[in-house]
């Protein structure tokens, strides 16, 4: 039984060992923005997976957005992205970071994320999924 | 300050405003009043040092930065050790969210998800307003249940606001405790609600879904009296009482919410009734000082209050049917007022035929945003994540609607 409800389109095993996350927020409720937040709280703990937060895109392997892309955002996403070192790694936090939901459009315009992680908002187990199949090779 | 101006709405090329801090009427605002409301000091952000210092700079933080939850671009002018300005930009991610012409269902939809943090609060007050426009009122059950929610998203929030302070402080396990207090509330919240953040729960009329809250009493209790060990904790270390202590005072009139009753101004919408809350056991909690601890002490008393009317309503109510009630043919627009965790939010509301014609939110972010960076000046740097947090900001409410 598949009980994934991400899609991970390009996982990159380079990460496998640590792996970093920088979080954007181009637009959200906050929702999404508090379940990523409790992947570091003890019930989900994401560092004794060796993944972990990075305040700067320079030390990020992912870039993980949440919320729909507003004007305004453009350009700090655009120079998130650019900021990173290769290889890196896009993922779509939630429903409006796809699509755009029913508030917006989705970040497909600028970026094309290699994980999708559905959900108004994903739970934390969702995302934290997403993040070990991202990097260990599993689709 | 019964008659400050609490928020203006345009409508039809009209200004309309919102006075005092309980009142839900609409009166004309005058030129003149809008021309002082406008040209406010406050308002206009600029709070300068009574010092003025040549020797200032700009240290800008954001509007994508490591140790914000959201995304909001701060100016901030210090002379290297003090804050002497800062100047908040919380327009990055507006979303410019739609409203205009939305059929109500969708629109609620919507509502929820301008704060995902407040659903319930925001549900609550877009339900009360087309509910009012219809003359179709709820049920006294389902009003309980909509204090239910108002009041476990409070104990939430504060739980979190709290795990932030103390994060600030480097309490590291007290820290993870709370944090993990809070996922636990949000389970609760799931189990018994069927979404971790109220998304869905609120009908215009009613409920949309069956609410059995046999055995919620005990599970809030147990949050509650957990989070009551971890405070006493907290505030026997004193490292953490250090830094929260005359740190970042704030005493302004127009203050909303926890932040304002910190400070002593007992202003609370519930005092209105816009719920049955005088038949649940609500009082307001304030505190004299007006600094983060008091914000940090309101707030671990609200938790407390929450507590007993959650312990009230789940005696008085303990299964409510999904219900609805739409007449789609009303017209005409309502002025709601709700507490937020954050504070007082007003909602202004026009439908016609089913659908929104006017929409407006002054939120409890957008009140008190001036009032943290008036709060922060002549502080040091490191008092900066005490005052962003003590407030409970969401930028996420402070959009504009179109």
């Amino acid at each position: 039984m598949d009980i994934h409800t991400s899609i991970v389109k390009r996982p990159e095993r380079t990460f496998k060992e640590s792996f970093t996350v920088f979080m954007i927020d181009t637009g959200s409720c906050g929702a999404c923005n508090l379940e990523v937040k409790s992947l570091t709280n003890p019930i989900y703990d994401m560092h004794r997976l060796g993944i972990f937060f990075t305040s700067t895109p320079r030390h990020a392997d992912a870039l993980l957005v949440v919320g729909v892309l507003s004007e305004k955002m453009k350009d700090p996403l655009r120079r998130a992205y650019e900021a990173m070192p290769d290889p890196k790694l896009v993922i779509a936090v939630g429903a409006c970071a796809l699509s755009g939901g029913i508030l917006g459009s989705g970040i497909r315009e600028m970026l094309d994320a290699d994980v999708l992680v559905p959900g108004c908002p994903p739970s934390p187990f969702t995302i934290l999924d997403a993040l070990i199949r991202s990097r260990d090779g599993q689709k | 300050m019964d008659d400050c101006l609490s928020a203006v709405f345009k409508i039809d090329d009209e200004l309309l405003c919102v006075k005092g801090h309980i009142s839900t009427a609409m009166e004309p605002c005058s030129s003149a009043e809008l021309e002082r409301y406008e040209n406010s000091p406050l308002l206009l952000g600029r709070y300068m040092d009574s010092l003025e210092r040549s020797e200032k700079f700009n240290f800008n933080l954001g509007p994508v930065s490591g140790g914000l939850l959201e995304s909001i671009k701060m100016n901030v002018y210090t002379d290297g050790e003090r804050i002497v300005e800062i100047r908040p930009d919380p327009t990055f991610k507006d979303r410019k969210i739609k409203m205009g012409e939305a059929p109500l269902d969708n629109a609620l939809l919507k509502v929820e998800r301008i704060n995902g943090a407040f659903a319930a609060g925001f549900g609550t007050a877009f339900c009360l307003a087309v509910e009012e426009i219809q003359e179709t009122p709820a049920s006294f059950e389902t009003q309980l249940v909509r204090i239910l929610i108002s009041e476990i998203e409070r104990i939430s929030n504060h739980i979190h606001v709290i795990a932030k302070l103390s994060e600030g402080a480097s309490q590291n396990v007290a820290t993870s405790h709370l944090f993990a207090l809070e996922e636990r509330v949000r389970r609760i919240v799931s189990e018994y609600f069927g979404h971790r953040f109220f998304f869905g729960v609120n009908g215009i009329g009613g409920l949309e879904r069956n609410i059995d809250v046999k055995g919620l009493q005990d599970k809030v209790d147990g949050i509650v009296d957990e989070f009551s060990s971890i405070w006493d904790a907290l505030t026997s270390s004193r490292l953490f009482l250090d830094r929260l202590q005359t740190t970042c005072f704030s005493r302004k009139e127009w203050m909303v919410g926890p932040a304002a009753r910190a400070a002593n101004f007992r202003y609370d919408s519930r005092l209105s009734g816009y719920l049955p809350y005088e038949d649940v056991g609500f009082e307001v909690a304030s505190d004299d000082t007006g600094d983060v601890l008091s914000r940090a002490l309101v707030r671990q008393k609200e938790i407390e209050i929450s507590r007993n009317m959650v312990d009230e309503i789940c005696g008085k109510v303990r299964r409510v049917e999904k219900c609805r009630n739409i007449d789609p043919d009303k017209r005409g627009w309502s002025v709601k007022r709700v507490e937020t965790p954050s504070g007082d939010m007003i909602l202004f509301l026009g439908i016609s035929n089913g659908h929104i014609t006017d929409f407006g939110i002054r939120s409890a972010s957008t009140a008190n945003i001036l009032a943290f960076a008036q709060s922060a000046i002549s502080g040091i740097l490191t008092d900066f994540t005490f005052a962003w947090e003590s407030f409970g900001f969401w930028i996420s409410e402070m959009g504009e609607y179109i």
